[in-house]
């Protein structure tokens, strides 16, 4: 007796979940089969005897070793803003930071001095003599 | 204190950044895991490896977790992938050299050894575990679930991704095969 149905309704058995149909479909079978009833209570045993011997611990230092590697994760997690990034970044100032400012200030004077003159910006930068280039107009 | 909360309160604690709490859930849930891992892959480091990956893998998803299952069935569901997972490593690392089978009896022997208990028990765990390395790890993923967790065949379903149907055609394969271990475990004694 090891077809689907069979197993399901021997399995819902064991949970206790047996509906009034199917309770009176497994005891059909039962009728049909004898020997059901002892597979059921073979199965049931089978099921206790396993959860009995089951291991249940891993011993007394389980918890501690958990803990212990929870916080050295949180330890080697690293830190968007930690003081070496911003040393990093410190340092990247005159290399990137400095040459990027100084370019962003000449655009905008030539900018100015373009709008002021209504030339175009590429004029202002490249191609007018130093007079016309109000730079300091913005201020 | 912590020992009073609910699962839910001490979930709450955690998200609130107590991890106290979170050890009180280890605590609570470390004979599920440890009968979960241990039945799957037998005793020893590799257990206790994925034992402990299954409370990692909880502390860091706990953020996610929204409380549709109990707790229980979250943490057994994580613990069952994870010794998955680590059977197919496994499979990958030994199998040219190997039988998995014989190596997991010799882990079982081991372990038995080392227990204190020598009497009626000692056997029973032995032949158990033996009978359940020598089933195929999605047979014996079902076995665990539903045979030493309890779970119903539709939640073994649900935590694998398979059918019903497949659940149970694999738990009666399953039982025939601890049943004919077992017998012939004591038969030959």
């Amino acid at each position: 007796m090891n077809d689907i149905r069979t197993q399901y309704l021997i399995e819902r058995a064991i949970d206790g979940n047996l509906t009034s149909e199917e309770q009176q479909e497994l005891q059909d079978l039962k009728t049909l089969y004898p020997e059901l009833e002892r597979q059921i209570s073979a199965e049931v045993n089978l099921a206790n005897l396993m959860q009995r011997q089951a291991p249940s611990s891993f011993g007394p230092d389980f918890q501690a070793k958990v803990m212990d590697q929870i916080a050295r994760e949180a330890e080697s997690r690293p830190v968007l803003f930690d003081a070496d990034f911003t040393d990093r970044l410190w340092n990247l100032f005159p290399k990137v930071g400095l040459p990027s400012l100084g370019t962003a200030c000449v655009f905008m004077f030539a900018n100015a001095s373009a709008a002021a003159a209504e030339i175009p910006i590429i004029d202002a930068l490249f191609g007018l003599p130093s007079e016309q280039l109000q730079m300091f107009s913005i201020f | 204190m912590l020992e009073t909360y609910s699962d839910t309160e001490l979930i709450a604690a955690v998200k609130g950044g107590n991890q106290r709490a979170f050890g009180e859930i280890v605590r609570r849930y470390e004979g599920t895991v440890a009968s979960t891992t241990i039945s799957m892959l037998g005793p020893g480091s590799e257990a206790e490896d994925a034992g402990q990956e299954t409370m990692i893998k909880l502390f860091k998803s706990l953020d996610r977790f929204k409380g549709q299952s109990k707790l229980s069935t979250y943490v057994t569901r994580i613990a069952i992938n994870t010794s998955l997972d680590s059977l197919r490593r496994r499979k990958k690392r030994m199998s040219r050299f190997f039988s998995m089978t014989d190596d997991e009896g010799t882990k079982w022997d081991n372990y038995i050894a080392s227990d204190s208990d020598q009497g009626r028990d000692f056997e029973l765990k032995q032949a158990i575990g033996k009978a359940m390395a020598s089933l195929k790890p999605e047979f014996r993923a079902v076995a665990v679930l539903r045979l030493i967790q309890g779970f119903s065949t539709r939640e073994v379903a649900d935590m694998l991704g398979i059918e019903t149907g497949t659940v149970l055609s694999r738990l009666s394969r399953a039982k025939a095969q601890l049943a004919d271990g077992l017998r012939e475990d004591f038969r030959n004694e």
